[in-house]
């Protein structure tokens, strides 16, 4: 890879677009050419410059209100005009468990990729497979991110672009726990954030998907920092689930439970302040 | 439909849809460039989601739903000329700032967060639509470049390409205003 190469790919890259291989090419690139890392910072920065400062305007009122009515008048209107049709949509979108176990039966042959693990055990909740196989999938890769980045902004942003929901992504550089990037990938059935931090060589996954369920099998509750936390243990990996702000973040990793409770302290404290 | 899967489907729209008024707003904000024409713009995105909603497939990407049907409306409104002063042509002649893929320097970055963020808005709103559409989705509402295809109805090629003109032609036009600041305003 050179630098001619790098132009040419400097866009894909910085969009977090580009294939694994092509991605550790330029990462191995970038630690030996400064020119070409200040590139990308510079790509970055004009990225975070244009969406920072297009001023974002909430809907007018009078706007919301409108529209909210003239749904009503359709809905009148079908009243009136329509037989009894079944719906199409089918469940409540945000209805979790169902959606998960939905998801996890048909695509129960298609978990392939728990190679030589059961996709079950008895009394762990699909979700917490999920999230340890996609941890263990990527945790071993030189870089696991799709987004690699090491600025929260960022990664909360391209996220959020891709999965449709706002997540945060707490800065735990002061713990000496790096962050590495961002990924997308899909848990019970949804797409989900997948954030990937490094301390030392373990990697420590944070998964943030919508909606929340108080009780998972297979973890179970603790109280720290006057809040509850589902924990377990599965595949020698430690989890630890909270609810913040509509959404359900996950820590995954075997790096000790106390940098992971740390971590959720943290996430916490930088949500409060 | 009866009257309780009526009002099972307006719950859903609420929760699925309605949440992203802000961002459809704003999209129409950037791409229509007023705001009356953003509200009509708004205003028949959303009926129409509403009236196809049948069709939105549960546990999919509501949003970029909402931007497909956004992006058509908007192209139809162009088509009929609805907005005189845009062209749709992306081929037609613009500041594109030279062909070579050259790399960025840092002065570039100093520029974006020198400038006021009218400039930027002004910027934007001068591209021609089809890459306007291609900058506001990936640069403003952070849609991959897949999403970006799908909502426009066009190779994953073309949306890089489109990307890739649409942020040179921003950074000659900001280096353009930016240029204008530094000269003395004596008005002042």
């Amino acid at each position: 890879m050179t630098s001619h190469d790098i132009a040419r790919y400097l866009q894909a890259y910085c969009d977090g677009e580009l294939e694994a291989p092509k991605m550790l090419d330029i990462e191995s690139h970038l630690q030996t050419c400064p020119s070409c890392r200040q590139a990308v910072e510079a790509e970055q920065a004009f990225r975070v410059g244009l969406r920072t400062k297009v001023a974002r305007e909430p809907v007018p009122p009078h706007l919301a209100e409108k529209l909210r009515s003239a749904l009503t008048d359709i809905d009148m209107e079908e009243r009136q005009a329509r037989p009894a049709r079944p719906p199409v949509w089918g469940q409540r979108a945000w209805s979790f468990a169902l959606a998960a176990s939905i998801a996890f039966v048909t695509l129960g042959g298609v978990l392939g990729y728990l190679i030589a693990q059961p996709v079950t055990r008895p009394g762990v909740h699909p979700l917490v497979t999920e999230v340890v196989s996609e941890h263990m999938k990527f945790a071993p890769l030189e870089n696991p991110a799709e987004l690699p980045s090491k600025n929260t902004e960022q990664v909360a942003f391209w996220v959020q672009g891709r999965i449709g929901h706002a997540v945060q992504v707490p800065d735990y550089s002061a713990t000496g726990i790096h962050l590495l990037g961002g990924r997308v990938t899909e848990l019970g059935g949804r797409r989900a954030g997948y954030i990937v931090y490094e301390k030392g060589r373990n990697i420590i996954s944070l998964f943030a998907f919508p909606g929340y369920e108080a009780s998972l099998s297979g973890l179970k509750e603790v109280q720290r920092y006057g809040r509850t936390f589902l924990t377990g243990e599965y595949r020698g990996q430690q989890i630890v689930l909270w609810e913040g702000g509509k959404m359900t973040y996950t820590l995954v990793s075997d790096v000790g439970w106390d940098e992971l409770f740390e971590c959720a302290r943290v996430f916490f404290e930088a949500k409060e302040s | 439909m009866g009257p309780d899967q009526l009002g099972q489907r307006r719950q859903e729209f609420e929760e699925t849809a309605l949440v992203h008024m802000n961002r459809i707003y704003n999209v129409a904000l950037r791409l229509t460039r007023n705001k009356t024409d953003a509200e009509d713009l708004f205003q028949e995105t959303f009926l129409r989601a509403y009236r196809f909603f049948h069709q939105f497939r549960s546990g999919t990407d509501c949003r970029a739903w909402l931007f497909a049907i956004l992006h058509s409306l908007f192209v139809n409104r162009v088509r009929r000329a609805s907005y005189p002063t845009v062209d749709l042509d992306e081929e037609r002649v613009y500041r594109e700032g030279g062909t070579s893929r050259s790399l960025p320097g840092n002065p570039e970055v100093d520029l974006i967060h020198r400038l006021a963020g009218e400039d930027i808005e002004r910027a934007i709103d001068a591209l021609p639509p089809k890459l306007r559409v291609a900058v506001v989705l990936a640069d403003i509402e952070g849609c991959s470049y897949r999403e970006i295809a799908e909502i426009s109805e066009c190779p994953i090629g073309t949306v890089m390409s489109r990307l890739y003109r649409g942020r040179q032609a921003l950074r000659v036009a900001l280096k353009e205003y930016a240029e204008g600041d530094k000269a003395p305003q004596e008005d002042e």
